[in-house]
C-alpha cells in the first residue's frame, strides 16, 4: 500500500472502532478482509477468551485464510519483525496487543489456533446447535447430510405413500391428490420441483405455517402493491391533456367500430381499481403492437393502425390516435409503463389459484414433517436444517440472544463477512444473537460486504436484506454506522478506470430490492500504473477460434510471477480452451472444471463398476466391452451376439467362448474377459465388496495401461468416490452414485494458466484475466411450483396455475398474470445478478483482462449478434461500437469456403482406441511382502486366546455355550474358595449366575433355565467323588491355565480346564465335558465313547505342552463328562 | 476367599506381576513380544503372560468376584437413555430422540468416570436441567434392576478392592499411561491397590531423543505419497521389518486416501486380491457396512407388501448372498421386476420372478416372515432374524473365506446381542428390533484378524502416544486438528468440568492433555519420528502446522518428486500406449441377422437421431437397466388410455356414435371401460385404491376431453382399425408394426384414410415430420410404406397426432385434404401429399438399407436430450452438455 492518503481513510479508522456497530460496504479489490483482520485483533485485544470473537464468512476456504492471515501477523508480531508501511505497522500494534493479552492470560493462541473462531456460517449454526441441543432440537451428536438429496427422495416418497393412508386427515389426502395431478399423476416429475424447494425452505417454512385466512388477508394488500406502481408508472408517462385525448379518441371510436366497443364506458382516466385496471389494460392493448410476449410489444406504428383493431380510416379519431402514436414514438418510458400495465396481476387471485395454494401449503406442511422423520431415522441433518435449529435454539420471540450460550462462549464481537450473500435464516440469526446486546455494553458488529459482488442467489442468498439494512441502517435494534470504501489497491489505474465507466454505464441506476438491482459505486486506483495494463475485448469468428486465441493470449502473457487465469460464466465454455491450452503446450491448472464424468477412463470404470452389479444391465456390459483394457471390435460385439441379442451378455460371452465363435483377437480378449471374472469372483470376500472387485478386474484386465499418469490419477479419484458409494459392498442408490460422480472433478493440478468459473474466482486475483464466452449464455431456470414474494406490505404466495386449466378456464388468465408476474420479479433479479458476476470477473484482474467473444453477424446489417442475458449484451451500450469495427474489419476478408468435412469419415461408426489384447500390467517386483506368521510371530489364536480367555464363543447353541461357561466358571472358583463354600451348589449364587448370563447375552426366558442347569451340573459334580477330587486342594494346580507355545515351527496355543499334581505326584489334564440338556442314563456310554474320540487330539495336545512345560513328569490326559459323571483318561 | 485358599490353589496366579496398559492395542503389542522374548529364549511352551488393558482388566476382575449386579453393555446403556429420553415431555421437539441419549450418555460417563456429583453442580440452562430429569429416570432404572453401567466398574472394583473381596495382585506395571491423567475413578482402584499392598509401578516410556522431521507437504496425497514412498524403501530392505506406526487425528477420514496410496505403492498384489497387505487399521470398519451385513439387514426389511423397488434390487443383487450364477438367475429377476413399472414390490411378485431352482429359498423366507408376532422380546425377535436368514440361505451357499467367516461369526453375534436387550427393552415390534440390530452392527467395528505380518499399524494419535515402535509418522498434523477443538458436554455446566479436570471442559486443559500426547509421540513413541502436515485440507484451504509439534521454523517445506511405484513408471505423461484401429466398421445384416431382427417402427426413430443408435438397439441388443419406478410409470399410464380408447371405439364405431351420445352418457362408458382395464394394468396388489382411483379419474377426464375434442372434427368418420398389427418389408427390412388408430374419413373430397398416433407422454410436434429433420418417422413410415394396406386399407391420405394432454387436447395432422382437421377448408393437396410420400418412402428406403448395410454413423450434433443419450457411453463422445455454473 503507499504511503498517500486514502480517500476513505475516516472510514478505515471508523471500521475499526470497537465502540460502533459497523456496516462496511466494501467493493472488489478495497482491503476488506485485511480491514476484517485488523477489527478481529482489535476485539481479540480486549475479550477474556477468544472464543468470544466470532469471524462468520462464506465458505471453510475463506474461514482457513483468516485464521492463516491473522496467525501470520501474530508470529510477525511475536518476531519483531518490523513493518514499514504504515497499514502493517498499525496492524502490526494491534497483534503485540493480542499476544500480550494471550500472555496474560494464557491463552496460548499460537499453540491452539483452533480457538480463533473464524468460520462459516454452517459450522457456527452447528456450534450453537451443539452448545444447546435441546434448546435446538438437534439433541447433541447429529450428523451433517453433504448430499442430502437422497433423504429428500426420502421424504418425497414418504409423503405421497400417505395418500394411501386413512389416518391421514381426508383434506391432507385431496391436496395430495390435487398436487399429484398437476403432474398428470406422476411422482417422477414432481420430484425434482419439490427436491428444489425442499432445499430452499428457510424460504417458505415460515410462509408454511400461515393459515389460508391469513393469505387470503395479505393478498389484496400485496397485489395492489404491485399493481399501483404500475398504474403510478403510466400516469406519469402520460399527462392530463394527452390522457383526456387518449380517452375522447377511443370513446369517439367506440361508436364506429366493435374492436373498441369496451371504450364506451370511458369517462374519465381510469382509477386504481379493478375496473380501472381492466380499461387500462384495454388501453394499453390498444396501443401496442400483439405478440404473446409482453416484452416483445411494442408501440405501434401510425400505419399499422387499422380497422381490426376498431381504427376505420380517415376518421376523425383515426387520425388523432395516429398522430398520438407518432407523438410518442421513442417514447420507451411510456411503452415500458404500458408493459407494465398489461403485465400487472388483477388486485385479487381466483378462487381456484387460491385453492391451489392451500393444497400446496397442506402438502409443504406434510412433507416438511416428513423430511425431519427422514432426518431423524437417518440422524443426519442439511445445513438449513442446522441453520432452522440455531435459529430456534436462540428463540428469536423471546429476545434472549446469545445469552443462552455458555459464559465463556457469549459473543463479545462478531464479524460478519460477504454480509451481500446472507439469506433471510441467517439474517434473523444474527438478529436474534444480537437481540439482548445493549449500548455500551462493551460488545460490537461488524458486517463488511459488497452488493456488487452478490452472486450466490442460486445458494439463496438475498441481496435485498444487504440493501434493505444499508437503507434502514440498523440490524434489528441494533443501530449501524455506514462505512464505504472507495479505494481499489489491486487494479491498475486503467482497469479501474475502464470499469468504473463500464459499470457506471450498465448497472441499474436506482436501488430497487424486488428486483435486486444494485446501483454501482465507483472506486478510487491507489495502486500505481506499473507497465502493461487495461481491459481489450476480442472478437472472433467461432468458438474454436476463441479457444485457440484465448490460448494464444495466455501463452503470450506468461511471465514468471504473473499469474493468468481464463474465467467463464460455466463450466463447460471452458472445456474448448482447455483443449486448446493443451495444443499450445500449456498445462492448465483447473479448479473444479474437469468433470471425472467426462473423462472416458474413469467412464469405463464406471461401466465396469455397473457390469459387475447388475449383470443385465447390456448397456454397461457393452460399455465394458468396447473399453480400451477388453477393446472387442464392432465386428466382435456383432458376432458375440449374433443369434444372442436377447440374452445377457455374460451369457453371450460363455456361449461365445464355448462355442468357439469369434476371431482369434476377439477370443483372446473374451478369453481375459472371463479369466478375470473368474479369478475375481473365485474369492468370497473379492465378489463381495464391488469397489474392491472392480479395482481387481481393471487391474487384472490392465486398464492402468490405457491411462496416461494424470489420468490415473483420477481413475484412483473415481474408485475412492466408488469405495464411499458401496458401503455395504453393493451400489445402494445408483442414481447417488451417479450424481456423486457428476460432482467430482478432476484433481487439481499444477499448470501454468488457472481456469476456473466466475463464482470460484470470488476472493481471488489474478495479473492478468482472460474472460472467455462473453456472448454464450446459460440456462435459465424452470418455473417453481410456487413464486413466494416478500414485499414491504405482506407476502404474496403464488401456485403455478395448473397446466390442465384449459384456455377457456375462468382462472386461467388471471392466475397466469399473477404467476407470470413474479416469475417476472425473479427473472429480472436473476439478470441484476448477471451484471455483478460481470462485475466480479473484470475486477479480478491486477494488469489486464481482455473480454473474448465469438459473434455471429447478422445476415443483414452485418453487425454482430449479441445473445440476450450473454455478459456480452450487458456490455453492449460499452462494446458494441468496438465489436462492430472489428466485425466489419473481419467482414471484409474473403470468406474461406466451409468444409464440407470427410463424408467417409461420417458414415463410419463412432472408433475408440484400445489395448493390444496381450497387454499386461507390469509386475511390481522388490517389495516387502508380508508372510504368514506362523513362524515369526505368535498367531491370532495366541494372541486371541490370551485376550478373551473367558469368553469362547463359537457358532452354534448359544444356551449351551453359556451354560458351559457358567460351569467352567463355577469350577474355577469352587477350586479356589474350597468345596465347603460351595455346599449349595451355587443355588445362593442364583442372581449372579442370572447376571452373568445376561450380560453374555442369554435371552431372558431362559435365563433362569440355565441357572437351574447349572446348578444341576455342580450338583451332580459336587456329588461325586470323581468331581470333588478334581477341584480339591492339591500340591499343585491351575484353573482356566493359558499356555502358549511354539512347537514344530508353528505357534500353538491352549486353556487347560484344570490340571494339577495327584497324590502319587502324577500331571492331570482335565478337559471338562458339558450339556444344555441332561441325558437319560441309558444314553451315557454313547455320549462318553463319542466325546472322547472327538476331544482326543485336543487333551492329547494339551498332555503334550504340559508335558513340555514340566519335562520328565508323567502327564495324565482324562475328560471329564459331567452329565455321566465320568472321568475317562485319554491315552 | 481366605489367604491360606489362594496360596493353595488356582488364585495364586493373581497374586503374581501383572502388566496393565492403557489400551487394548498395546496390550497385544506387548504380548506379542512377550511371547516372541519366550520362544527366541528357547522355551517350547509357557504361561501366557499376564498382559491385559485396564478396562479389560476392571471388566474380568469385576466379573470374576461373581457380581450380583449387571454390567450394562454400550447399546444396553443406549437403551435406557433413549427410553428416557423418549418419555419426557421434550422429546416431541427433538429432531433425533437417539442422538440426543448418545450425547447424554457421554455426559453421564463423563460424570461417573470423573466422580462428579450431578446433584452440586449448577443448573443453569435448560440443558442441565433436562439431563438431570433423564438421569434421574435411568438411575432409577439401573438402580431397581441392580445394573452397572461401564463408567461405574471403576468405582466399584475401588470399593471392592478396598473391601477386600477382591484379590489383588503382587505387582503392577502400569504401562502406556500419561502420568497423573487417570480420570478420579480409575485413580481410585490405583489408590486402592497400594492400600492393599500391591506394589503399582508406573513404566514411563523410555525417554527417547528421536530424530524428528516436521514437513509441510504440497496436499494430503503428496503427503501419503511422501510417507509410502519411505516405508516402501524400509520394508524393503529391513529384515526383519521395522515396527512402524502411523498415526492420524481423524483415521476414519483419512481411510479411503490413504488406503489408495498404501495399496499403489506398498502392495499393488492387494489391488487385484492376490496378496495380502503389510498394514492394518487399527479401528476396522463398521461392521454394518461389510457385505455380509448389508445382505442381512436387507434381507430382514423384506415384507410380505410393499417393498421398496430398491428393496429388492438390494436382495436380488447382493454379491454376499448368492454365488456368480444364482446371481445371475436373481438379475434376471431383478431385471424383470423393474420392468414392470411396479412403485412397490410385494414378496409373492419376487417369488414369481426368481428362478424356480431358488423359489423354494424366497417361499420359505416369505413363510416365516407370515409367521412373525406383532411384538416379541429382541431375543426372540433375534431368533426369528436368525430363521430369515437361514430361510435365505444367508450367507450363501459358497464356503466363506476367513474375512467373510469372521463377518458372517460376528453378525451371528448380534443376534445374541440383540437377545441382551430383553430386559431394557422388552416386547417390542419387529421393526425396533430390527432398528436396534441395525444400530448394533453400526456400532461395532469389524477388522478381521489375519494371520500375516502387518508392520505397519495406522492409529490415532490416542492410540500411538501409547505404543512403541521402530518408526512413527504422525500425518495430519495441522493447527486444525491438532489439538482438535475440545468437545464439552452441553448438558453439565462446565465450572464442575473444568473443576473435576475433565480435560476437554475447557481450551486449557484440552491443550495441556494434548501437548503430553504429543511429547509422548515425540519423546518415546520411537526412535524416529516424521511429522507431516500438508499445506491444504482436501478442500483446498490453507493449513498452519501444529505449532504443537514444533515452532514453525522447525517446519520444512517438501516438495518430493511424485513417488511412483513400477505401474505408473511405466506410464507415459502424455498419451498413453492405445491404439487406434484403422478400421472398426459393422459388418452388413446378413440373412441370418436378418431373420432374427425383431425391427419395429423405433428403428427409424433410433437411426434419424443416429444410425449408430439404431445399430446398438437393433444389432446389438444394448438398452439401459430399467430404473425402478417412482409413483405411477408412464407406460402404465399410455397404456390404460390406449386400451380405453381401443375400448371404446369398439362400441361407438365412428363420429356419428360419438355425437349421439352426450357427455354423461360418455363419461359412464369410459369409466366403465377404464374399469375393465384397471384390473390388469393397475393392479390393487400393487396400486393402492387411492392411486388407482386418481389414475382413473386422471385417465378418465384425459379421455373425456380427447372425444370432446373429436367431436369438433369437421368430417364425419369412422374408426375402422384400432391396435392394428401390420408386418411391411422396407428395402428388404421386415418390420413388425403396431398402428393406434385407422380412421376412414368422408370428406368433401371423398373418401380418405386417416394413421392416428396417440401421444400421451411427449409432446407432439409436427416438425418432427420434416423430411430433413425427420426426428418423429413413426406415421411418415405407417403412410409411406402403405402399413395398412395388409389389413385391406387401400392407401394412407394423412397422419396426425393425437395428443391427450390433460387440458388441453389436440390434432396435429398432415393431410391431402385439410389442414386443420377441426376449422380449416378442405383444400385438395394430393399431389404434395404424394410428394411428400414419395420423399418419406425414400428416406426410409434408404435408412432401411443404410442399417442394412451396417451403416452406424454417429450425429455429432446428437445432445443430452436425445432419447438415445444413454448409448453415448458407447462412444468417447459427450453429449454437449446443459451449462452449469
Amino acid at each position: 500500500m503507499s504511503d498517500r492518503v486514502l480517500p476513505d481513510a475516516a472510514d478505515r479508522e471508523r471500521a475499526l472502532d470497537l465502540s460502533r456497530h459497523a456496516l462496511v460496504m466494501a467493493p472488489a479489490g478495497s482491503g476488506k478482509t485485511g480491514l476484517l483482520v485488523h477489527r478481529l485483533l482489535r476485539a481479540l485485544a480486549v475479550v477474556d477468551k477468544p472464543e468470544q470473537v466470532v469471524a462468520i464468512t462464506f465458505t471453510n476456504k475463506a474461514a482457513a485464510e483468516i485464521r492463516a492471515r491473522v496467525l501470520e501477523v501474530l508470529r510477525a508480531a511475536q518476531d519483531g519483525i518490523d513493518a514499514h508501511d504504515p497499514h502493517e505497522k498499525a496492524l502490526r500494534l494491534s497483534a503485540r496487543a493480542v499476544l500480550d493479552r494471550d500472555a496474560r492470560l494464557d491463552w496460548q493462541l499460537l499453540a491452539q489456533p483452533a480457538r480463533l473462531n473464524a468460520l462459516t456460517i454452517d459450522a457456527f449454526c452447528a456450534q450453537i446447535g451443539a452448545q444447546l441441543p435441546l434448546l435446538s432440537g438437534l439433541g447433541g451428536g447429529i450428523a451433517i447430510a453433504e448430499d442430502p438429496r437422497g433423504l429428500y427422495l426420502d421424504a418425497i416418497a414418504r409423503l405421497f405413500e400417505e395418500i394411501e393412508d386413512a389416518s391421514v386427515p381426508a383434506a391432507d389426502r385431496d391436496a395430495l391428490a390435487r398436487v399429484l395431478r398437476l403432474s398428470g399423476n406422476r411422482l417422477d416429475r414432481l420430484v425434482e420441483p419439490l427436491s428444489a424447494m425442499l432445499a430452499r425452505r428457510e424460504q417458505w417454512m415460515g410462509a408454511a405455517a400461515s393459515t389460508d385466512e391469513d393469505w387470503d388477508a395479505q393478498d389484496e394488500r400485496a397485489l395492489a402493491s404491485l399493481i399501483e406502481p404500475a398504474l403510478d408508472a403510466l400516469h406519469r408517462c402520460i399527462d392530463e391533456a394527452d390522457q383526456r385525448a387518449l380517452i375522447d379518441l377511443l370513446r369517439d371510436g367506440a361508436g364506429h367500430a366493435e374492436p373498441l366497443a369496451w371504450a364506451a364506458s370511458l369517462g374519465a382516466w381510469p382509477g386504481p381499481d379493478a375496473e380501472g385496471l381492466a380499461l387500462l389494460r384495454r388501453i394499453a392493448d390498444t396501443l401496442l403492437t400483439a405478440d404473446e410476449k409482453i416484452e416483445r410489444r411494442h408501440l405501434r406504428k401510425p400505419k399499422g393502425v387499422n380497422k381490426t383493431s376498431g381504427f376505420l380510416p380517415q376518421l376523425p379519431y383515426t387520425l388523432g390516435f395516429k398522430s398520438l402514436l407518432e407523438s410518442r414514438q421513442g417514447d420507451e418510458a411510456f411503452v415500458h409503463a404500458l408493459r407494465g400495465v398489461l403485465s400487472a396481476p388483477d388486485f385479487a387471485l381466483p378462487e381456484e389459484l387460491r385453492a391451489l395454494r392451500t393444497a400446496w401449503l397442506r402438502v409443504l406442511r406434510r412433507l416438511a414433517a416428513h423430511l425431519r422423520v427422514a432426518f431423524a431415522e437417518s440422524q443426519q441433518a442439511d445445513f438449513p436444517q442446522l441453520a432452522q435449529s440455531a435459529l430456534q435454539a436462540l428463540r428469536p420471540g423471546g429476545g434472549v440472544g446469545d445469552a443462552l450460550l455458555a459464559a465463556d462462549r457469549s459473543i463479545r464481537h462478531l464479524l460478519v463477512d460477504e454480509m451481500q450473500d446472507t439469506s433471510e435464516t441467517q439474517l434473523r440469526l444474527l438478529e436474534s444473537l444480537t437481540a439482548a446486546w445493549t449500548p455500551g455494553d462493551g460488545r460490537s458488529l461488524f458486517l463488511v460486504g459488497d452488493p456488487q459482488q452478490s452472486i450466490y442467489a442460486f445458494r439463496k442468498a438475498e441481496v435485498r436484506l444487504f440493501l434493505r439494512m444499508w437503507d434502514e441502517q440498523r440490524l434489528g435494534a441494533l443501530p449501524l454506522t455506514r462505512l464505504r470504501l472507495t479505494a481499489n489497491f489491486r487494479s491498475q489505474p486503467t482497469v479501474v478506470g475502464w470499469f468504473n465507466d463500464a459499470f457506471e454505464r450498465i448497472f441499474p441506476r436506482v436501488t430497487d430490492p424486488l428486483r435486486g438491482a444494485v446501483p454501482f459505486a465507483s472506486s478510487v486506483a491507489l495502486r500505481d500504473a506499473d507497465g502493461e495494463g487495461g481491459i481489450e475485448v476480442a472478437v472472433h469468428d467461432d468458438v474454436d477460434a476463441e479457444a485457440r486465441a484465448v490460448a494464444g493470449e495466455a501463452a503470450r502473457r506468461l511471465a514468471p510471477g504473473r499469474t493468468v487465469a481464463v474465467l467463464a460464466r460455466a463450466r463447460s465454455h471452458l472445456q474448448p480452451i482447455i483443449r486448446a491450452l493443451r495444443e499450445q503446450g500449456l498445462t492448465p491448472a483447473c479448479q473444479d472444471i474437469d468433470p471425472l464424468a467426462a473423462l472416458p477412463e474413469v467412464r469405463d470404470l464406471f461401466a465396469l463398476a455397473r457390469a459387475l452389479w447388475h449383470p443385465e444391465d447390456r448397456l454397461a456390459w457393452a460399455v465394458l466391452l468396447r473399453a480400451p483394457f477388453v477393446g472387442l471390435s464392432w465386428a466382435q460385439m456383432l458376432e458375440l451376439s449374433r443369434g444372442r441379442a436377447g440374452q445377457p451378455w455374460p451369457a453371450r460371452i460363455t456361449a461365445a467362448l464355448d462355442e468357439g465363435a469369434l476371431d482369434a483377437d476377439g477370443r483372446a480378449r473374451l478369453r481375459r474377459l472371463q479369466d478375470a471374472l473368474d479369478a475375481t469372483a473365485a474369492q468370497r470376500s473379492l465378489r463381495a465388496e464391488l469397489a474392491d472387485r472392480t479395482e481387481a478386474m481393471w487391474m487384472r484386465l490392465g486398464g492402468p495401461m490405457g491411462c496416461t499418469r494424470a489420468a490415473l490419477d483420477d481413475v484412483r479419484q473415481g474408485l475412492r468416490c466408488l469405495r464411499e458409494e458401496t458401503r455395504g459392498g453393493s451400489i445402494r442408490d445408483p442414481e447417488r452414485l451417479e450424481r456423486r460422480l457428476a460432482e467430482l472433478y478432476a484433481a487439481p493440478r499444477e499448470g501454468q494458466v488457472q481456469l476456473m468459473t466466475v463464482h470460484k474466482a470470488k476472493g481471488l486475483e489474478f495479473d492478468h484475466v482472460l474472460l472467455a464466452g462473453l456472448n454464450r449464455t446459460v440456462p435459465g431456470e424452470l418455473r417453481p411450483p410456487l413464486h413466494l414474494l416478500d414485499l414491504p406490505a405482506a407476502t404474496l404466495l403464488v401456485p403455478r396455475p395448473d397446466e390442465a386449466w384449459p384456455p377457456e378456464h375462468p382462472a386461467r388468465e388471471s392466475s397466469t398474470r399473477a404467476f407470470e408476474c413474479l416469475h417476472a420479479l425473479y427473472s429480472e433479479a436473476r439478470r441484476n445478478e448477471g451484471y455483478r458476476l460481470l462485475y466480479v470477473a473484470i475486477t479480478r484482474a491486477r494488469r489486464t483482462a481482455t473480454l473474448h467473444l465469438t459473434a455471429e453477424r447478422d445476415a443483414l446489417t452485418g453487425a454482430a449478434k449479441l445473445k440476450a442475458h450473454s455478459f456480452a449484451a450487458m456490455l453492449e451500450p460499452v462494446i458494441r461500437a468496438h465489436i462492430d469495427t472489428v466485425v466489419e474489419r473481419e467482414a471484409t476478408r474473403p470468406v474461406e469456403p466451409t468444409s464440407t468435412g470427410d463424408t467417409t469419415r461420417l458414415a463410419m461408426p463412432p472408433r475408440t482406441p484400445r489395448l493390444r489384447a496381450d497387454v499386461q500390467v507390469p509386475p511390481e517386483t522388490g517389495l516387502y511382502q508380508p508372510i504368514e506368521v506362523r513362524t515369526l510371530r505368535p498367531s491370532e489364536a495366541v494372541l486371541a486366546a490370551q485376550e478373551e480367555p473367558v469368553e469362547k464363543r463359537d457358532e452354534g447353541d448359544l444356551y449351551a455355550q453359556l451354560v458351559g461357561t457358567l460351569y467352567h466358571e463355577a469350577m474355577q472358583r469352587i477350586a479356589g474358595e474350597g468345596l465347603d463354600a460351595w455346599r449349595d451348589a451355587g443355588d445362593s449364587r442364583r442372581g449372579s449366575m442370572a447376571a452373568g448370563l445376561r450380560r453374555r447375552g442369554m435371552p431372558e426366558p431362559r435365563v433362569e433355565p440355565a441357572v437351574a442347569r447349572v446348578i444341576e451340573l455342580l450338583s451332580r459334580t459336587l456329588a461325586s467323588d470323581q468331581g470333588r477330587w478334581l477341584v480339591s486342594p492339591k500340591a499343585w494346580s491351575r484353573s482356566e491355565y493359558p499356555l502358549a507355545g511354539l512347537r514344530d515351527g508353528r505357534w500353538i496355543s491352549a486353556v487347560i480346564d484344570r490340571c494339577f499334581e495327584d497324590e502319587q505326584g502324577r500331571l492331570w489334564v482335565v478337559d471338562y465335558k458339558t450339556r444344555a440338556e441332561a441325558l437319560i442314563a441309558h444314553e451315557h456310554e454313547s455320549y462318553v465313547a463319542q466325546g472322547v474320540e472327538r476331544y482326543r487330539a485336543q487333551v492329547t495336545q494339551y498332555v503334550e505342552l504340559l508335558r513340555a512345560l514340566r519335562p520328565g513328569r508323567e502327564v495324565r490326559g482324562a475328560l471329564y463328562f459331567v452329565d455321566a459323571d465320568r472321568l475317562v483318561e485319554v491315552s | 476367599m481366605s489367604d491360606e485358599a489362594l496360596r493353595a490353589d488356582d488364585a495364586h496366579a493373581s497374586r503374581e506381576r501383572l502388566t496393565l496398559t492403557a489400551t487394548d492395542r498395546l496390550a497385544r503389542t506387548l504380548r506379542e513380544d512377550a511371547n516372541l522374548d519366550r520362544s527366541r529364549s528357547g522355551a517350547p511352551v509357557w504361561e501366557a503372560p499376564r498382559i491385559a488393558g485396564f478396562s479389560r482388566w476392571l471388566i474380568d476382575t469385576w466379573t470374576a468376584g461373581w457380581p450380583d449386579a449387571q454390567l450394562l453393555s454400550g447399546t444396553q446403556e443406549l437403551v435406557l437413555w433413549r427410553d428416557a429420553v423418549e418419555r419426557d415431555e421434550l422429546s416431541s421437539q427433538l429432531l433425533a430422540p437417539l442422538a440426543a441419549a448418545r450425547e447424554a450418555r457421554r455426559a453421564d460417563q463423563l460424570l461417573r468416570r470423573h466422580a462428579i456429583d450431578l446433584e452440586s453442580t449448577p443448573a443453569w440452562s435448560d440443558e442441565h436441567q433436562v439431563f438431570r430429569r433423564w438421569r434421574r429416570q435411568v438411575a432409577r432404572r439401573l438402580q431397581q434392576n441392580h445394573w452397572l453401567t461401564s463408567a461405574d466398574l471403576a468405582g466399584e472394583v475401588a470399593r471392592l478392592i478396598g473391601e477386600g473381596s477382591i484379590a489383588v495382585p503382587e505387582a503392577i506395571d502400569l504401562v502406556g499411561f500419561a502420568a497423573a491423567a487417570l480420570p478420579a475413578s480409575e485413580q481410585a482402584v490405583i489408590d486402592a491397590l497400594i492400600a492393599r499392598g500391591t506394589q503399582v509401578q508406573w513404566i514411563a516410556a523410555s525417554a527417547l531423543r528421536p530424530r524428528v522431521q516436521r514437513c509441510v507437504l504440497p496436499d494430503p496425497e503428496s503427503q501419503w505419497r511422501f510417507v509410502c514412498a519411505d516405508l516402501r524403501e524400509r520394508l524393503r530392505t529391513a529384515d526383519p521389518p521395522p515396527r512402524v506406526v502411523v498415526a492420524l487425528a481423524d483415521p476414519d477420514g483419512a481411510r479411503e486416501l490413504g488406503e489408495s496410496v498404501l495399496r499403489g505403492l506398498l502392495a499393488p498384489w492387494a489391488m487385484t486380491g492376490e496378496g495380502p497387505a503389510p498394514w492394518r487399521w487399527e479401528r476396522g470398519r463398521r461392521l454394518s457396512e461389510h457385505p455380509q451385513a448389508d445382505a442381512l439387514l436387507a434381507l430382514l426389511q423384506l415384507r410380505p407388501e410393499d417393498n421398496a423397488p430398491e428393496l429388492a434390487s438390494r436382495v436380488l443383487l447382493s454379491a454376499a448372498l448368492w454365488t456368480e450364477s444364482e446371481r445371475a438367475l436373481t438379475a434376471r429377476a431383478d431385471e424383470a421386476l423393474r420392468d414392470r413399472g411396479w412403485p412397490r414390490i410385494r414378496l409373492a411378485r419376487v417369488i414369481e420372478a426368481v428362478h424356480e431352482s431358488l423359489r423354494p429359498r424366497f417361499e420359505e423366507l416369505a413363510r416365516r416372515i407370515a409367521q412373525a408376532p406383532s411384538r416379541a422380546l429382541p431375543s426372540e425377535w433375534g431368533a426369528h432374524f436368525r430363521a430369515l436368514a437361514d430361510a435365505l440361505g444367508w450367507p450363501g451357499s459358497e464356503a466363506l473365506d476367513s474375512s467373510s467367516y469372521q463377518a458372517v461369526k460376528a453378525l451371528r453375534g448380534l443376534f445374541d446381542r440383540l437377545g441382551t436387550l430383553d430386559a431394557q427393552l422388552g416386547r417390542v415390534p419387529q421393526a425396533s428390533a430390527r432398528d436396534w440390530l441395525s444400530e448394533l452392527a453400526r456400532g461395532a467395528a469389524f477388522a478381521p484378524r489375519v494371520e500375516h505380518a502387518q508392520p505397519v499399524l495406522i492409529t490415532s494419535l490416542d492410540e500411538a502416544a501409547a505404543m512403541s515402535c521402530d518408526l512413527l509418522y504422525v500425518l495430519d498434523a495441522s493447527a486444525a486438528q491438532v489439538p482438535v477443538p475440545a468437545r464439552p458436554t452441553a448438558f453439565v455446566a462446565a465450572e464442575a468440568l473444568r473443576a473435576a479436570g475433565v480435560p476437554e471442559a475447557a481450551p486449557e486443559t484440552w491443550l495441556a492433555r494434548t501437548q503430553a500426547q504429543v511429547a509422548r509421540l515425540l519423546g518415546g513413541c520411537a526412535p524416529e519420528v516424521y511429522v507431516c502436515v500438508p499445506a491444504v485440507d482436501p478442500r483446498g484451504a490453507p493449513q498452519q502446522p501444529s505449532t504443537l509439534f514444533g515452532a514453525a521454523d522447525a517446519w520444512t517445506r517438501v516438495e518430493p518428486a511424485r513417488s511412483i511405484g513400477t505401474l505408473e513408471s511405466a506410464l507415459t505423461r502424455a498419451a498413453p500406449a492405445l491404439e487406434w484401429p484403422d478400421r472398426d466398421i459393422v459388418p452388413p445384416v446378413d440373412e441370418t441377422e436378418r431373420t432374427a431382427l425383431r425391427a419395429d417402427s423405433g428403428l427409424f426413430r433410433a437411426w434419424f437421431e443416429s444410425p449408430f443408435f439404431a445399430f446398438c438397439r437393433y444389432r446389438l441388443g444394448v438398452e439401459p437397466l430399467p430404473q425402478p419406478p417412482r409413483g405411477l410409470d408412464a407406460r402404465v399410464q399410455g397404456t390404460l388410455v390406449h386400451r380405453a380408447l381401443e375400448d371404446l371405439w369398439g362400441e361407438l364405431r365412428d363420429s356419428a356414435g360419438l355425437a349421439a351420445i352426450d357427455d354423461d352418457a360418455l363419461s359412464r362408458r369410459i369409466h366403465a371401460r377404464l374399469d375393465a382395464r384397471l384390473a390388469a394394468l393397475l393392479p390393487a396388489t400393487e396400486f393402492g385404491a387411492v392411486t388407482r382411483a386418481i389414475e382413473r379419474a386422471r385417465a378418465h377426464d384425459v379421455v373425456l376431453q380427447w372425444l370432446r375434442h373429436e367431436r369438433t372434427r369437421i368430417d364425419p368418420f369412422h374408426v375402422e382399425r384400432c391396435e392394428l398389427e401390420a408386418r411391411p418389408v422396407v428395402a428388404s427390412l421386415p418390420l413388425s408394426l403396431r398402428l393406434d388408430r385407422v380412421d376412414r374419413v368422408e370428406t368433401p373430397l371423398g373418401e380418405r384414410w386417416l394413421v392416428i398416433d396417440y401421444k400421451t407422454g411427449r409432446e407432439a410436434d409436427q416438425r418432427g415430420w420434416r423430411i430433413d429433420q425427420l426426428r418423429e418417422p413413426q406415421l411418415p413410415l405407417y403412410a409411406s410404406h402403405a402399413a395398412t394396406l395388409a389389413a385391406g386399407i387401400p392407401q394412407v391420405d394423412g397422419i396426425c397426432f393425437g395428443h391427450l394432454k390433460d387440458g388441453h387436447p389436440a390434432l396435429v395432422a398432415r393431410t391431402n385434404w385439410r389442414k386443420l382437421l377441426r376449422s380449416d377448408p378442405p383444400a385438395d393437396t394430393h399431389g404434395e401429399w404424394n410428394e411428400d410420400l414419395v420423399r418419406w418412402r425414400g428416406v426410409m428406403e434408404q435408412a432401411a438399407r443404410g442399417f442394412l448395410d451396417g451403416e452406424a454413423w454417429l450425429d455429432p450434433r446428437v445432445g443430452a436430450r436425445s432419447y438415445y443419450a444413454d448409448l453415448l457411453a458407447l462412444t468417447h463422445a459427450l453429449p454437449d452438455d446443459e451449462a452449469s455454473a
